[in-house]
């Protein structure tokens, strides 16, 4: 068996009388592509938000490389190698798309703020070199923009921008939090590839996605949530044809059949 | 002990004045999102109305007063109108409209120097309530009785308006979302003019029972009013009629207190002393809920 | 030019100090947090350049250095008290230590001379002034781009993404609040020598307003705006008062109205097309998906 890079137990997350997040164990291998699916309000966002340090968890432990990090501030998780992108797009007005990027270089970077007073070398190296990457990064993300304020882009373009500076703060673990919503078919196949390139490169990623077409394509395995519990965990393929999933999606097992677009998704030929 | 006594029936007096004002100050705070920095200079606006029509027009003192409250509140409608309802309109929250409320607070105080030539002017004699009379021992100043009564009548009014009528349910929601508002069947604007003309009345109110009491009007009447309300609602709870009374009132009898058995020059110390501690150890206040803070943060 | 001098050069020096002051409430803001604690720093700075010039007759550069320091000490205290205060009771904590720092100051009556106030020997010229206010301004724009300065914005504009991204924010709040009690502290100074005296009201609530109003006038999302923004609040004034009488202060408190009604991001905005380099490729003429709105 690969090892485990992010490991959820009994993670539970109340608000009031909602249960966000109830008694969730998840596995995430390292080196793999996860997919998180269910229906809307099932807890994926809270699971996010759990495991990023955003919300605190009421109970459960979340493992990263065997170790807790669930209590931690979202800055410590951050520098311990687990980024997010946000499902609605959260960039940083005012910055240029390369700032956006080299914003998420922050923990990387050594030179003292203090030493650009005098326009020390190293910092200025520092510098540039930032910048050199952000442009790879946006380069790799298919990003063309440069020197345009980041919220002037279109929709797509900036999810684009935050996978890369998310990228940009070297994760061990990405958590993608809907990536093509929004974006059209051809958009969307680019960021399935994306995500396959990143986990070539050494990335976990965990990717929540109502777009079942991402998964059945780009993941390795999957977990299905509804009402803040784990419904369904395996291949993409088995999640989809489990039927608690398609009762949970669709309402009653039988209608799920009569849905063209669930039909197409089976019997289309999974990627190798 | 009979000193003690006087000095907390004087500090209840003098802290009543407090309490009026924050209660106006508060409520646009609370339900308009307005830290208004301008809400002294109402204060001052409705004691020189009324020292000018009973000085200079020969009115009586309770007619005057009446006009006096009714110039503030129209003021603060007026104001509310051009200075801070843009903003609200652009959804923006207390730093532009704590701005504008700066220009507005220079541009009347400016003109209020301008009107008094910065002079200190006092009540003709017999034209106000003034003297003093036993009460139950002590002596209470006619003055200080209006103030009190001031206080009773605010306190118990607004709070009966905010919370037993339909205007002021719609009153409070403003400060929630405009949105729920106008869902109750109230017209949103009118419900916001409403708040600003009460909110500007009861200041208009406080100054003119300050300057009843210190018997003199000057142009920076309102400006130590501003910061003493100011700390009447932060202790006392914000968005809560009943705390800021009992905020209002408390740091009326501390300071007396203090300047009668401490030092004079401690007197502020105390006020703003306990306004920082409640600011950073327990930000509610005395009476406010965590609910009523959302407000300023919305 | 040096009739304006003579007549203008009071005018320039006050309204750079304020431009200090700005500046000081800017670099919290940097980092999005709203003080108006400016002024107390001020008379931190301010009280202690008295204090050395009375009995040590210590020069400008000692006071300005003392007066840094304290500040930055002073700030530094007091953002582990306040900085973890939810943002607008953060701005209201700030306004309620600017009306204690006045009681201190009638209370310390040793060291500040109290309710009488105490006098200054003035030992700053207008080189002096203009040449700190171009030497924070120089330190902000290099540290705009730095790893601190986009840590800032990042904070001001996204707290909890800056956390996602490794940033603490609040160090970078703290770091900020302090450094602005450093500005405002040398601000302090040199305001004590302009004045040469300086008493419980030199830092109270009217600078406090003063420096926050010339702050958002002049815009808070480029460290130019504070300085326009002290010009045109404290040079406007003049201006009209050399022409109509009596009404300065009506005029001023009406343009901070307006500006703040019609131009809400100040004067100086870097979003503006003109304020920006020329965009190094056009923009792909794609269609913008709408977003999915999703809840
Ligand atoms: N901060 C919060 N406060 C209160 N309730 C919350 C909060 N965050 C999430 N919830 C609730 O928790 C539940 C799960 O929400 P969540 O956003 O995690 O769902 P989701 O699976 O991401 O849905 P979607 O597909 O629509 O994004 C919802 O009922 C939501 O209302
Ligand atoms: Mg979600």
């Amino acid at each position: 068996m690969t090892d485990a890079l992010l490991t959820i137990a009994g993670l539970k997350k109340r608000f009031g009388g909602v249960t966000a997040v109830d008694d969730v164990d998840m596995v995430v291998p390292r080196g793999a592509v996860m997919g998180l699916m269910g229906p809307n309000g099932a807890g994926k966002t809270s699971l996010v938000n759990l495991v990023t340090g955003f919300y605190r968890p009421d109970e459960g432990s979340v493992l990263l490389d065997g170790r807790e990090v669930a209590g931690l501030s979202p800055h410590q998780i951050s520098r311990r190698g687990i980024t997010r992108t946000y499902q609605n797009v959260r960039l940083l007005s005012g910055f240029n798309v390369l700032e956006q990027v080299v914003a998420g270089m922050y923990a990387s970077r050594k030179a003292s703020s203090l030493s650009s007073l005098v326009m020390w070398p190293a910092e200025r190296r520092e510098r540039r070199a930032c910048l050199e990457r952000a442009d790879e990064l946006l380069t790799r993300v298919g990003v063309t923009e440069r020197h345009e304020l980041a919220e002037n882009l279109p929709y797509g373009t900036q999810r684009r921008v935050e996978i890369a500076r998310a990228l940009a703060t070297d994760p061990q673990l990405v958590l993608l939090d809907e990536p093509t919503a929004g974006m059209n078919r051809e958009e969307s196949v680019a960021v399935g590839e994306l995500i396959c390139s990143m986990r070539d490169q050494g990335c976990t990623v965990l990717v929540v996605e109502h777009n079942m077409r991402l998964i059945l394509d780009y993941c390795d395995q999957a977990y299905v949530m509804s009402f803040g519990q784990v419904l369904s965990h395996g291949t993409p393929q088995e999640c989809v044809d489990d039927p608690a999933v398609q009762k949970a999606y669709f309402g009653k097992e039988n209608d799920a059949s009569g849905i063209p677009a669930l039909r197409e998704l089976r019997s289309d030929p999974r990627r190798p | 002990m009979d000193v003690l006594a006087q000095q907390i029936l004087n500090g209840l007096a003098l802290g009543s004045v407090y309490a009026v004002f924050g209660v106006g100050f508060g409520l646009m705070l609370a339900t308009l999102g307005v830290l208004n920095a301008a809400h002294g200079t109402f204060a001052t606006w409705g004691a020189l109305t009324v020292l000018y029509l009973v000085n200079d027009v020969g009115l009586g003192f309770w007619p005057a007063l009446v006009l006096g409250v009714l110039v503030s509140g129209v003021m603060a409608v007026i104001v509310d109108f051009v200075a801070f309802q843009p903003i609200r309109r652009r959804g923006g929250d207390l730093l532009p409209a704590l701005i504008t409320s700066i220009g507005v607070w220079i541009f009347l105080l400016a003109a209020a120097r301008m009107v008094t030539g910065a002079t200190t002017s006092r009540y003709s004699p017999d034209a106000a309530p003034s003297g003093s009379f036993d009460f139950l021992g002590l002596t209470l100043g006619r003055t200080q009785l209006v103030s009190l009564l001031a206080v009773a009548v605010v306190g118990v009014g607004l709070h009966t308006l905010l919370h037993r009528t339909r205007v002021g349910a719609a009153m409070r929601a403003v400060g929630h979302s405009p949105m729920a508002a106008s869902l109750g069947g109230v017209n949103p604007v009118l419900v916001v003019a409403v708040t600003a003309f009460l909110s500007g009345a009861v200041a208009g109110l406080a100054g003119i029972t300050m300057g009843l009491n210190t018997s003199t009007v000057n142009f920076m009447l309102g400006e130590a009013l501003l910061l003493k309300g100011f700390a009447a609602v932060i202790i006392g709870g914000f968005g809560d009629v009943r705390g800021t009374v009992v905020g209002g009132l408390l740091i009326g009898v501390a300071e007396v207190l203090t300047a009668q058995y401490v030092s004079g020059s401690l007197r502020d110390a105390v006020t703003f002393g306990l306004l920082l501690a409640f600011l950073v150890f327990r930000p509610r206040g005395l009476f406010g809920s965590a609910a009523s803070m959302q407000t300023v943060r919305a | 030019m040096g009739g304006f001098w003579d007549q203008y050069r009071s005018v320039v020096e006050f309204a750079m100090a304020n431009a200090l002051f700005a500046l000081g409430s800017w670099i919290a803001m940097w980092a999005g947090v709203f003080s108006m604690a400016g002024a107390t720093f001020g008379a931190v700075g301010g009280f202690s350049a008295a204090y050395l010039d009375l009995h040590m007759g210590a020069g400008i550069v000692v006071q300005l250095l003392v007066g840094a320091g304290l500040g930055l000490g002073v700030a530094a205290l007091l953002s582990v008290l306040l900085l973890k205060l939810e943002s607008h009771w953060m701005a209201m904590a700030t306004v309620a230590l600017v009306l204690i720092t006045r009681v201190v100051v009638l209370s310390a009556e040793e060291y500040t001379g109290g309710s009488v106030g105490t006098g200054v020997t003035r030992r700053v010229d207008l080189v002096t002034v203009i040449a700190l206010v171009a030497l924070v301004c120089y330190a902000l724009a290099r540290l705009r781009r730095s790893r601190y300065g986009m840590a800032a914005h990042a904070v001001r504009e996204d707290a909890a993404v800056a956390a996602a991204l490794g940033v603490n924010p609040f160090t970078v709040r703290a770091v900020a609040f302090a450094a602005s009690g450093l500005v405002a502290g040398v601000a302090g100074v040199v305001l004590a020598n302009l004045l040469q005296y300086i008493g419980p009201d030199t830092f109270f609530i009217t600078l406090a307003f003063t420096m926050v109003a010339a702050m958002v006038l002049g815009g808070t999302y480029h460290w130019a705006g504070p300085i326009v923004g002290a010009i045109v609040f404290v040079g406007l004034p003049e201006v009209v008062r050399s022409y109509v009488d009596g009404v300065d202060e009506l005029m001023t408190g009406a343009l901070l109205v307006l500006i703040m009604v019609f131009m809400p991001r100040g004067l100086i905005d870097p979003r503006r097309q003109w304020f920006r380099r020329r965009a190094s490729q056009p923009v792909a003429q794609e269609p913008a998906p709408q977003p999915e709105v999703v809840r």
